[in-house]
C-alpha cells in the first residue's frame, strides 16, 4: 500500500505500583525475611522473603 | 563470582535489586505458569517499565534502563538505571530509600555498573 501506517497507539496502563503497601501476606514474608536473616541467609535479597513464607508452615513461623 | 561486588559511595547507576516480578512467576526461581497470555505477560512489563521510567526521569535524564531476566535468584527483576550525572543519581536514591513498588520494599544501591555491554561478572 502508498499510504503510511500510523504507528499503534500505546494503551493506557493500568496503574501505578507506587507506594502501594504491603498487603498482609506481603508484610508476612518480609518479616519472615528478617528471620532468614538473622537464620544466616541472604538478607539483601528479597526473593527470600518468598522462600521463608513458602517454608512457615514446615518450620512454625508467624 | 563470588558476588561480593565493589559498592561504590557514589555512581550514575543505580540497582534496583529484585523490583520486577513477572506476573508468570508467582514463585521467584520456579517454573512459569504457561496457561498465562503472553500478551498480558508483556503488558504487566510494559506498564512497570513505563512506571519505573516517569518516576525516575523526575530526578534527571535517563541514559538507559535496564531490567533482567535472569533465571539467577540474586539477579532476576534487578533494574539498573543509569543517569546522565552522578548526582542525579544521588537525588533518586535518596528519593526512593523507604519507599515500596508494588508492596515490596524498594531496595535501591549505587551500582559500579556504567557500560552494559561490559556488565559481566569475571
Amino acid at each position: 500500500p502508498r499510504h503510511k501506517e500510523s504507528p499503534p497507539r500505546r494503551r493506557k496502563k493500568t496503574g501505578s505500583g507506587w507506594d502501594v503497601p504491603p498487603t498482609a501476606e506481603q508484610a508476612a514474608a518480609q518479616a519472615a525475611a528478617q528471620a532468614a536473616a538473622v537464620m544466616g541467609l541472604d538478607p539483601t535479597n528479597p526473593n527470600t522473603a518468598y522462600a521463608m513464607a513458602a517454608l512457615q508452615p514446615a518450620i512454625g513461623f508467624g | 563470582c563470588s558476588r561480593l561486588h565493589n559498592r561504590p559511595t557514589i555512581s550514575p547507576t543505580l540497582l534496583l535489586a529484585n523490583m520486577y516480578q513477572r506476573p508468570d512467576m508467582p514463585v521467584p526461581g520456579g517454573e512459569p505458569d504457561k496457561t498465562m497470555d503472553p500478551r498480558k505477560v508483556q503488558e504487566h512489563f510494559e506498564d512497570f517499565y513505563e512506571d519505573l521510567f516517569e518516576e525516575l526521569s523526575k530526578h534527571g535524564e535517563l541514559r538507559s534502563l535496564n531490567v533482567c531476566d535472569n533465571l539467577a535468584d540474586h539477579m532476576v527483576g534487578n533494574v539498573y538505571v543509569n543517569f546522565e550525572e552522578e548526582e542525579q543519581a544521588a537525588t533518586a536514591l535518596r528519593a526512593l530509600t523507604g519507599r515500596f513498588y508494588a508492596g515490596r520494599p524498594i531496595l535501591v544501591d549505587f551500582s559500579p555498573v556504567t557500560d552494559f555491554r561490559e556488565a559481566t561478572c569475571r
